[in-house]
């Protein structure tokens, strides 16, 4: 047999295996003790989650083993023709991040967040993979990034999979196709990360052997309490602002107004008819909620009992009820009338209540049903001032552009605390007048409730 | 296969069992709903109306409409339309009352020389609600409920850690299989029992995690596994925050349907060339059933009497050493047909179990090598 052939099979290598990697060869004692490396009897080698890859290469090296590493594969250099003008906290975010590479970035909503990781891309230089929420932010970063490294932009999602040297993908997607893209992007961006520590998105940073690692985010914490996962699958929190930091100084003051309207009397009655079914199992079950995960239990109790389903369905109902009312139609018309020059963004909870006001009042709706060619030209006309105002479901909760609001109306929303920091953010870029927000709640429900608990620590 | 939240199933103990349907009424009553001439909304109003189990017959509705076909628009000039209208009302912001609508309404009309009628067409049809259905889903209601049936197995898989399958299948039912499974990025392992094999299939994760990541690629391959002559799966299954283990065979399961197939057979013509040369003087076999040598599946081209034949592409003397020596382990009596001008390494001398041939292979160039083998 060839001798060099001989002398290959002895070397230590560590390989890339779909999201793991593979110790291939004879690895040395100190490192087969290692709790997050396993045998796999299948193909007879070692094997580690790829994210465990920088943390095997600093034993093999503390324990002075020669190995060939043949993990990461990166196709290019990126380089940066031009750099972001950062401000000062932007920059103070970059220098504390650059001292270990990994870590997330806490900051408000319109403070700039993605110059943050444009200036650490710009000074890496290496393959990126920058993975955000929704495909709205794909092509927003991507025309971002574009304009600091043209021509080296890809995108990957949906149908379309096309790399570059810096690529922008989903969640989603990022969660199917890390086995194939993982080794060949040493840093990895990840954009509103609050929303990588849940069970399946968790695996894109397992899965990713990039040793560079930012997270970006308005705010890190969950009801759930995954968050303090994050310091393991990006790092720990290197710089946070917060929103009254910011406000009238990089961000725009801001005035929140709660609108009532009423169930018609026969709403009334529905409402409260199911209210009973709801409540009287609830209390008879003696279950209580206090955060969402709560709320499995009676998800998971109405696979089971006809009772708990009938509460269940009571339930949506009710939600359904608060959040299409008629007169919440009706109101968006004294809302439109006080601000006839202003530019509004109306959120709804759901597409139903938002196709009724974009047929009432004859302005684009932009929901998850919208074609994408259609969404991106209505955000144009928007950004124009071609049309006033744009109606919308939970499409735009996070993160995408639509610069100079100056006006949001929240028809109907949960009581989530992010999603209405996040809401209340698109109105919030520097402008000369305050934004305002209106908040439409119907009066004697839950709604009530609702609104006082996403307000809690504005 | 279905969304997770139109999942059924039947819980008892550790065990689960998607809620299969027994009665073909709910399909009936689901396709009688997408009939031509009414529109998708409407459809789907009536399936919310059903005298049945809204999961049932969402579950059903969420196929049949994959079958449905649904009236052509001019999508570019609805959204032209839209777009008008749009324009037309921010510049009259805010419109407010029913007179001050029509009346951008009515100057979009007649800007773009259009109906009213049109305009308010063009806003609504932005909406697949709104799209008149003109043909019906194509199938039965037996169909449809066999696809529900094999829907709900799926559905159940994407919540699974592993899956085993023992299939008794052709060599081609064998091969699409193994070849489906690689494409998925899964991984298996293969052991030979009762007269087919048992495959234990997961992914590369799998040891380090339990996790469900594989799941949504394993229902992938129930088409191919419920194809075969007989089969059996078993699957671990994480649901509603336990595990549970699926076990499903050919002869417990409801109808199943493999319209799901997309993967034709592989065969070349040269290869059905060889087997109508031989089969004129011996007993050959096309598409032998598949063998397990060392973990893994091996799928021969023929078997005449004992012996495997097969025909090999692109090549070197190392693979055909290698494959030959792994067979020989296994006791199997193997003859490799190799194409010269195929060759990728320049070689000197053919071990004994490789027959040449140059274009494609003939009777005349391995009748010596198979004669000992061959009965008619």
């Amino acid at each position: 047999m060839d001798l060099n052939f001989i002398a290959l099979i002895n070397v230590l290598e560590l390989l890339w295996d779909r999201g793991t990697v593979v110790v291939s060869g004879q690895p040395p004692p100190q490192l087969k003790q290692l709790s997050f490396l396993k045998f796999d009897t299948r193909i007879g080698k070692y094997r580690a989650l790829a994210m465990y890859y920088p943390r095997l290469k600093a034993v093999l090296d503390a324990v002075g083993v020669e190995y060939v590493d043949l993990v990461l594969s990166p196709q290019c250099r990126l380089e940066a023709v031009k750099r972001p003008q950062l401000r000062p906290y932007q920059l103070e975010a970059v220098e504390r991040w650059m001292r270990t590479k990994r870590g997330v970035v806490v900051m408000p909503t319109g403070a700039g967040k993605t110059y943050v990781a444009v200036e650490a891309m710009a000074r890496l230089n290496e393959p990126t993979l920058v993975v955000v929420p929704t495909i709205e932010l794909v092509e927003q970063w991507r025309q971002r990034l574009s304009e600091y490294f043209p021509g080296r932009v890809g995108a990957w999602y949906g149908e379309e999979k096309k790399e570059g040297c810096a690529t922008v993908t989903t969640y989603d997607s990022a969660y199917i196709s890390i086995e194939v893209l993982g080794n060949r992007y040493p840093f990895i961006v990840f954009d509103e990360v609050h929303h990588l520590p849940s069970e399946a998105y968790r695996q894109i940073a397992e899965l990713s052997p990039a040793p560079h690692r930012l997270g970006l985010t308005a705010t890190p914490e969950r009801s759930d309490d995954l968050h303090l996962l994050l310091p393991d699958l990006v790092g720990p929190v290197v710089y946070r602002m917060a929103v009254s930091e910011a406000a009238g100084k990089y961000l725009a003051e801001f005035e929140v107004e709660a609108v009532k309207v009423g169930l018609s009397e026969e709403e009334m009655k529905r409402y409260k008819e199911l209210e009973e079914v709801y409540k009287s199992y609830i209390k008879s079950r003696g279950l209580r909620f206090k955060s969402p995960s709560d709320f499995q239990k009676l998800i998971v109790l109405a696979g089971r009992s006809d009772e708990a389903r009938r509460a269940l369905e009571a339930w949506h109902e009710m939600r359904r009820m608060l959040f299409e009312t008629k007169s919440k139609v009706d109101v968006v018309a004294d809302i439109l009338a006080r601000h006839p020059q202003g530019k509004v963004l109306i959120f709804t909870e759901y597409t139903s209540l938002a196709r009724a006001v974009s047929r009432r009042y004859l302005i684009p709706e932009v929901t998850y049903d919208t074609p994408p060619q259609e969404r991106e030209l209505v955000f144009e006309m928007f950004r124009r001032g071609e049309v006033k105002a744009v109606v919308t479901g939970k499409v735009l909760d996070e993160g995408v552009d639509v610069p100079d609001v100056d006006v949001v109306v929240i028809l109907g929303g949960t009581s989530s605390n992010r999603q209405f920091i996040q809401r209340m953010g698109r109105a919030l870029r520097l402008k000369p007048h305050k934004a305002k927000i209106y908040e439409v709640i119907t009066a004697r429900t839950r709604e009530v409730d609702i609104s006082r608990r996403r307000r809690r620590g504005l | 296969m279905l969304t997770l939240d139109l999942l059924r199933v039947k819980r008892k103990e550790s065990q689960i069992k998607p809620k299969y349907l027994t009665e073909a009424w709910p399909a009936e009553y689901v396709l009688s709903a997408y009939r031509p001439g009414v529109k998708l909304g409407e459809a789907r109003a009536k399936i919310d109306d059903a005298p049945a189990e809204p999961k049932l017959v969402r579950g059903l509705a969420h196929i049949a409409e994959r079958l449905v076909k649904l009236e052509e628009v001019d999508k570019k000039r609805l959204l032209k339309i839209r777009l008008e209208v749009f324009r037309e009302a921010a510049r009259r912001h805010p419109v407010l009352t029913d007179d001050a609508r029509r009346a951008v309404i009515k100057a979009v009309a007649e800007r773009l020389k259009i109906s009213e009628g049109e305009v308010e067409e063009a806003l609504a049809k932005a909406h697949e609600d709104e799209l008149v259905i003109v043909e019906p889903p194509n199938t039965s209601a037996e169909e449809l409920v066999s696809m529900y049936n094999t829907a709900l197995i799926q559905t159940l898989l994407f919540r699974s850690q592993y899956m085993t399958s023992y299939v008794k299948a052709s060599g081609a039912q064998m091969k699409a299989l193994i070849r489906a499974l690689k494409g998925l990025g899964l991984m298996y392992t293969a052991e030979p029992e009762g007269g087919g094999i048992k495959l234990n299939i997961d992914g590369p994760a799998s040891i380090l995690k339990q996790t469900e990541r594989y799941g949504t690629r394993l229902a992938k391959l129930v088409p191919y596994i419920i194809g075969a002559g007989d089969w059996r799966i078993e699957a671990k299954i994480r649901l509603y925050e336990k595990t549970y283990l699926f076990a499903e065979s050919k002869s417990t399961a409801p109808r199943l349907s493999t319209r799901d197939i997309v993967e034709a057979e592989f065969d070349s013509s040269i290869e059905q060339e060889f087997y109508r040369q031989v089969s004129r003087v011996c007993k050959i076999e096309r598409e032998p059933e598949a063998l397990v040598v060392g973990g893994r599946v091996y799928i021969p081209d023929f078997k005449i009497g004992d012996l495997y034949v097969e025909v090999v592409g692109f090549w070197t003397p190392d693979y055909l050493r290698r494959k030959f020596e792994k067979l020989a382990a296994a006791k199997v009596p193997l003859l490799v047909l190799v194409d010269e001008k195929l060759a990728l390494a320049s070689w000197r001398e053919l071990p004994h179990y490789v027959a040449l041939f140059s274009g494609r292979p003939r009777l005349s160039d391995v009748y010596k090598y198979i004669k000992p083998y061959c009965s008619k």
